[in-house]
């Protein structure tokens, strides 16, 4: 791993390494567990500067998939007919694969999301679902806010006046304070 | 001589004194057992009395939690007693910004949207303020007063007293009772079904320090006044009441001029716990047609010979509507 290549992986860490550069990159970190592992120390640093939750599951992620990977019964359908020329293709494709997942889930699971970021489930229009909408309470449930002032003023003068208010509950002006105004 | 007279006659019923005390002891220490037990486990309307005398006497500042429907509201509340006058603040913690300061000059009500609301707390009919006893007697036609356990509410024991209507003309209450002080930590407003329309919870709450409440002088520490000990007289009131829900008696009437110079009349009608206020307002630009409600708290007004009449209290849709269709011309002065 030079120092280079080090640079080019903590720059691709934090977005701003040089589009030109990404391939190459991408295809070192396949290929190359030193420069993964510094990868993965990049995010948890990353992550622990901005007090963001770490999975504990994170570690090894790309190491982990290899051997889970390599464990898998392989039960070919037909007898190989792939030429030799193909099985180092097939590994890059694993080491990419790899570098893939990597990519993709350690800042998933480092939970890297922008807050404002939409969710997969909202609506093309950005909307959330109606029953997730903020709603405050309806003051009188009018639409006439001349007479709403009206009604809240009677209100108000009503329990000021009420001679047994103060026993039908310890607040009686919680109604009042605690409904907010519609309009 | 005195020998015979201390022997007992063969069958006879007499013992003498030292023996009788010794024997009546089990039933005197019961008899006193009792009375401390009744005085230390007070009944449900003598709780409820004490919560009455707590709310005038004790200052306290804590947050309540307010539950209407599905909606949650947090507010934070200031009680002192000062000089014999309850001062109260409260403001909304949650949402647009909404407070409430009642006071000896009156009570001001900041809501978001609206101008300020300003009741003034002196002159004709003011002096009721919130000085009215309950009277468990009387309350007894139409409500039971019942114990219905202990809870523990903000870190506190409570007693929970019901107060559960005989019809379905008014709400129910389930108070929750600080054992020590009597302060209600809990209130909910019961309606027909099982589950509460309204609850209202303290989650923190602080006692002031008695000194610096001085409840020891002052109106607020003067008997509070029997329900109904001071009804106006119908025949020189300018509107009469007929069929009103029963229980329910004019308790108050007041009249002043709204900000257009209007003329309006307010009257305050109670069965000793629930209570419905009825406006008469003369040829207003906007009165309410029909009915309506913020919460538990129900309005609903008509039109009757040119003046707007509006009914608004804390009692059940049919209770508001029985009240306006009850409402007629009465023989005093109209204006």
């Amino acid at each position: 791993m030079s120092e280079q290549q080090r640079q080019h992986v903590s720059a691709l860490a934090d977005g701003e390494l040089d589009a030109t550069l990404v391939r190459a990159t991408l295809s070192a970190l396949g290929s190359n567990e030193r420069l993964r592992g510094a990868w993965e120390r990049y995010h948890l640093i990353g992550a622990a500067l901005r007090s963001e939750w770490i999975h504990p599951e994170c570690r090894r992620l790309s190491t982990r998939v290899g051997k889970r990977v390599a464990t898998e019964p392989i039960t070919p359908k037909r007898p190989p007919t792939r030429p030799a020329w193909a099985f180092p293709l097939a590994g890059a494709a694993l080491a990419a694969g790899m570098a893939f997942a990597a990519l993709v889930g350690v800042p998933w699971l480092f939970d890297l999301r922008s807050e404002a970021a939409p969710s997969p489930g909202l609506s093309a229009a950005g909307l959330p679902p109606e029953q997730f909408r903020l709603a405050g309470p309806v003051r009188w449930h009018l639409d006439a806010p001349a007479l709403e002032t009206k009604l809240d003023r009677f209100l108000v003068n009503h329990q000021a006046q009420s001679p047994v208010s103060g026993m039908t509950g310890f607040l009686p002006y919680a109604t009042l304070v605690g409904y907010g105004a519609r309009r | 001589m005195t020998d015979v007279a201390r022997t007992p006659s063969p069958g006879s019923t007499r013992f003498p004194v030292r023996d009788m005390t010794f024997r009546l002891s089990p039933l005197l220490f019961t008899l006193v057992w009792c009375a401390q037990a009744f005085a230390a486990n007070p009944g449900p309307a003598e709780r409820l009395a004490r919560m009455a005398a707590a709310l005038r006497s004790l200052s306290y500042e804590g947050t309540v939690v307010y539950l209407h429907g599905n909606q949650l509201e947090s507010l934070r509340v200031v009680h002192r007693v000062e000089d014999g006058q309850v001062r109260e603040r409260m403001i909304s913690l949650n949402g647009p910004v909404r407070t409430l300061t009642r006071g000896k000059g009156g009570v001001t009500c900041a809501l978001s949207g609206s101008r300020p609301i300003s009741v003034p707390g002196q002159g004709i009919g003011r002096e009721m303020f919130h000085a009215v006893a309950l009277d468990p007697e009387a309350l007894g036609d139409h409500y039971g007063i019942h114990p219905l356990g202990a809870a523990r509410v903000a870190g506190r024991d409570t007693e929970v007293v019901g107060v559960i209507p005989r019809d379905r003309l008014r709400y129910g209450y389930r108070f929750y009772l600080d054992r020590e002080h009597g302060l209600p930590l809990k209130s909910d407003l019961m309606g027909q079904r099982a589950d509460p329309l309204e609850q209202i919870m303290f989650i923190s709450l602080d006692l002031l320090p008695a000194g610096e409440s001085p409840s020891s002088a002052g109106p607020a520490t003067r008997p509070p006044r029997s329900f109904g000990s001071a009804r106006p007289a119908p025949d020189f009131l300018p509107w009469r009441f007929v069929s009103l829900p029963p229980g329910f008696v004019l308790v108050m009437h007041d009249d002043w001029r709204d900000t257009g110079g209007q003329p309006v009349d307010h009257f305050v009608l109670s069965d000793g716990l629930a209570s419905v206020s009825v406006y008469v307002e003369t040829n207003p630009r906007e009165g309410l047609e029909g009915g309506t409600r913020i919460g538990a708290v129900h309005a609903v007004g008509k039109r009757v010979s040119g003046h707007q009449i509006t009914v608004v209290g804390e009692v059940p849709p049919e209770t508001v509507g029985m009240v306006l269709a009850g409402i007629r011309p009465g023989p005093g002065e109209r204006r």
